[in-house]
Order: C-alpha cells, then sequence, then structure tokens
C-alpha cells in the first residue's frame, strides 16, 4: 500500500527504529483518536451553549407561529406593531425556505449588521440592534443549535407595513440615526457579575427592545433605558424595570427578579403576563442560576427612572 | 341539577378557602356565583403561591408541613377548577361582571381542564416534595408547579395593565 510504503521510506530515512516507528504511529493515531473526540466534545458543548444561549435570546418566541401550532423556527409568528404587522421568517436549516444555506459569515452579519446574505437590510424588528453586541462565538453556537434542528419547507410570509415604514430603501438611513454596530463593551467599570447581566440583557435576551419606549422611527429612546412602554408588541404595556420605587421593581429583592426568571412568578403570588410569559417559558428560565442572578444585580445597579407607562 | 349542586358545593369551599369577605350572595345568578367564586379560589391559590415562595425565599416563618398544607389546598382548588368554567359559565353569560378569561378558554376547553389537571398533578408532587423536608426538592417541585400556571394563564387569560 502506497502510505505504508511511504511511511516506510520515511523510517528507513529516519534515525527512529521500528519501536520508535510502532510507536510514532500509535501516537499519531491516539492523536487523531483524542482530537476528534475532542471536536465532538467541544461541538456537544457548542451545542448546549447555543441551545441556553437560543432561549434566552428568545428566538423561537417570534420565529414560530405558537398561536396556530405551526413548526419550530418555521415562521410567520405576527408582530404587532405601531408601525404595521411584521411577520418573522423561517430560520430553520432548510437550505432553500430557510437558512440552511448560510454560511458562519453570513450569520455573523445578519446579527451583528442587520444584513441579509444578499446584501438587503433587514427591519429593527429583528433585533440585531441588541444582537449586534453579542460575541462571534455565542452567535456561532446558537447557529451551530438552529442547524440542530429541523428543517421545514415553508415559506416565509411578507411583512404588511405601513407606508412610509414599508420603504426598504429607507433602512440604511434608519441604521445611520439608530444604530451603532458592536460589539461594544456593556457595562465598563462595573463588577463582572454586572456585565454578565449587562451582556444577557442588552446584547442577548434584548430586553430593551420591548422594555425601553421608542421614538417616531422606531429607535430606542436610551435616555428611558428599560423605564416601560405603552406600545410594547400586541399594543401592551410593558413595565418600567429599572429600580424606581414608585414606578418601577425598586422594591424587589434580587430573588424577586430570579423567581420571575425562573418560574415567571410574581412577588404578589401572581404570574407574569402573556408575552413576558413567552420570555420565560423555554426563554430565561433555561439559564443557570448564576445568570439569573447577574440579570438581577445588573437591573438593580441600573439608574432608577420615574416613569409610569 | 347535578351540576349545580357541584357548583354550590365549589363556591361554598371556595368561599370557605377564601375568607367571608367575597361570599356570592344568594341574589346573584348562578354565573355571577360562579365567576366570583373561581375569582375567589385563584385568590386562594395566589395566596398559597406566595406563602409557599416567601417560604422559599425565607421571608416567613413556614415549615415544610405548611408548605405540604400549602400544596394540598392548591391540589383541592386545583380540582375545582374545571367546575366554575364548565362551558354554561362563559363570559357572555355572566351579564357585566368583570372577567379575565379568554373565549378561547371555551373553544379549547380541553385543553384548559388538561392544564387544571396539571396544575393539580404538579402541586401534588410538591406536597410529596414537602414531605422529604428537602428545600432543593420543595424548590424545584414548587418551579415545576409555577409553570403550570404560567402557561394556563399565558393561553387563557386577559393581560392585566
Amino acid at each position: 500500500m502506497r502510505i505504508v510504503s511511504e511511511l516506510d521510506e520515511i523510517a528507513i530515512s529516519s534515525p527512529i527504529g521500528s519501536t520508535g516507528r510502532a510507536l510514532a504511529l500509535a501516537a499519531t493515531a491516539l492523536a487523531a483518536f483524542l482530537g476528534l473526540a475532542a471536536s465532538a466534545m467541544a461541538q456537544s458543548e457548542m451545542l448546549e451553549r447555543g441551545a441556553v444561549l437560543f432561549a434566552a435570546a428568545g428566538c423561537a418566541n417570534c420565529h414560530t407561529d405558537r398561536k396556530n401550532q405551526g413548526p419550530l423556527l418555521a415562521g410567520g409568528r405576527s408582530l404587532i406593531t405601531p408601525f404595521g404587522t411584521f411577520y418573522a421568517p423561517n430560520i430553520t436549516p432548510h437550505p432553500e425556505f430557510g437558512i440552511g444555506a448560510w454560511s458562519d459569515e453570513d450569520f455573523i452579519r445578519a446579527l451583528r449588521e442587520g444584513v441579509a446574505p444578499d446584501g438587503s437590510h433587514y427591519f429593527p424588528s429583528f433585533p440585531y440592534t441588541s444582537y449586534t453586541n453579542m460575541t462571534d462565538e455565542d452567535m456561532l453556537a446558537i447557529k451551530a443549535y438552529i442547524f440542530s434542528l429541523e428543517p421545514v419547507a415553508q415559506e416565509s410570509r411578507p411583512h404588511e407595513l405601513d407606508f412610509p415604514y414599508d420603504q426598504r430603501w429607507a433602512l440604511p438611513f434608519w441604521k445611520w440615526l439608530h444604530f451603532e454596530p458592536g460589539p461594544k463593551p456593556l457595562a465598563e467599570g462595573q463588577p463582572d457579575e454586572v456585565r454578565r447581566g449587562a451582556y444577557l440583557v442588552e446584547a442577548v435576551s434584548h430586553c430593551g427592545e420591548c422594555h425601553t419606549p421608542r421614538g417616531r422611527l422606531g429607535g430606542l429612546d436610551r435616555s428611558m433605558w428599560l423605564a416601560g412602554s405603552s406600545d410594547g408588541a400586541e399594543g401592551e404595556k410593558v413595565p418600567n424595570i429599572t429600580p424606581d420605587a414608585e414606578t418601577g421593581i425598586g422594591d424587589w429583592s434580587a430573588d424577586d427578579i430570579t423567581f420571575l426568571l425562573s418560574m415567571g412568578l410574581l412577588p404578589d403570588g401572581d404570574v407574569v403576563g402573556s408575552t413576558m410569559w413567552e420570555v420565560v417559558s423555554d426563554g430565561t428560565d433555561q439559564l443557570s442560576a448564576e445568570d439569573q442572578e447577574a440579570i438581577a444585580a445588573y437591573l438593580m445597579a441600573l439608574p432608577p427612572i420615574e416613569h409610569r407607562p | 341539577m347535578g351540576v349545580t349542586k357541584h357548583l354550590a358545593a365549589v363556591v361554598l369551599a371556595a368561599a370557605v378557602a377564601a375568607g367571608p369577605a367575597s361570599l356570592a350572595t344568594a341574589a346573584d345568578g348562578e354565573a355571577v356565583q360562579a365567576v366570583k367564586a373561581r375569582q375567589d379560589l385563584m385568590k386562594s391559590i395566589g395566596g398559597n403561591v406566595k406563602g409557599l415562595r416567601e417560604m422559599l425565599q425565607g421571608k416567613n416563618t413556614d415549615t415544610a408541613a405548611d408548605a405540604q398544607r400549602r400544596a394540598e389546598e392548591i391540589a383541592e382548588s386545583a380540582r375545582q377548577i374545571a367546575v366554575l368554567f364548565e362551558p354554561e359559565y362563559h363570559i357572555s353569560n355572566v351579564g357585566d361582571i368583570e372577567t379575565t378569561a379568554k373565549p378561547e378558554l371555551w373553544t379549547d376547553y380541553e385543553d384548559f381542564t388538561s392544564k387544571a389537571t396539571a396544575l393539580e398533578e404538579a402541586s401534588g408532587e410538591l406536597a410529596l416534595a414537602a414531605q422529604t423536608e428537602d428545600m432543593n426538592a420543595i424548590k424545584t417541585a414548587f418551579g415545576d408547579m409555577s409553570k403550570t400556571c404560567g402557561g394556563c394563564h399565558q393561553a387563557y387569560r386577559v393581560k392585566k395593565d
């Protein structure tokens, strides 16, 4: 066999004897095996990490038409906003109807820059304005997890937007006004736990997309960060979650917050309202206790803002 | 009528659990009584959930035995849910009393009652966990039970502001 003869030649020309050669072969085989095992391990760790991030990022909430028992990530859930109705697209790994043909670079570009593989711009209903601050590594873990799911051949439904919000050509201008591509460091100079919480709240779970009021063109009003919004998705009021004692959650303890994130419970024994339940269930409840505590630490460290949505 | 008798028993049980403040009066129609009774029932469950949660947070002096009692009360309440939401007590039959039940509750009635059964089972599990006095087991069972509350409210309760 050719390979063997080549190895023999190497062996002959090298100072190692036959025992050495056998050892070298064994070592090579072992290294190859360990390499495979390590990459399998890395792969399964990446999937696990991706599953948690996928849950915390709430991907399935918009990309699945749960109301009509639609298949996971096949798109179609409506997001009713003051600008019109958005329908999240199919992001299953189907090569034609989903994102199965996307490269790692395509995926990162979509989340980081809000740009599709064909160069068109996404509406900010897709919260790349938040995801932009995720690390490449976390984005790719999410991609790996999505690609491990079932591909679904279902066409995405186009958005139904009111004029002038339906003008996709205007999106670069909107982005210029309201979007700053990341990743930028969050909660700089704060303790590690708060910074981890900032990453989860701001980049991954994109809490600000609902809990922060928007201006006329749909950009977030950062001066009112997490201070609640009177026109959230589905026309719901979204509460102020800054630590203001009167209008926010200033009287909540850290574990009041973690009970909400892990079980959907409010301090009074009730459960959270409909949209937040979607966020908690198979969402923030999948985060580790440390991550939930980090979110609590971050929220409690925010400047309190008096605002009743 | 069997159902009416059953309702009367449940209304009474719920009223006893919730205390005399919200007793439905005899003058109320049956559907209104059912609405009041189910609202009292939910308040009673909420009170027990709050007590359990405060125990887990170390905010009250409840013992594992208290947790078991609360879990059993919740299981008992859960058994009454289906009766109080029977089709004849549909929101369209209750006059102008305020209710946060969604119409879907009755169009998907089977799913609704299966969710009530899930609460009954999960609170039963919590009662068993409480018997072990293992706080971690209690917390896990409590979390599982709370999720049955959230899942059902998400589907069948109008969101409060």
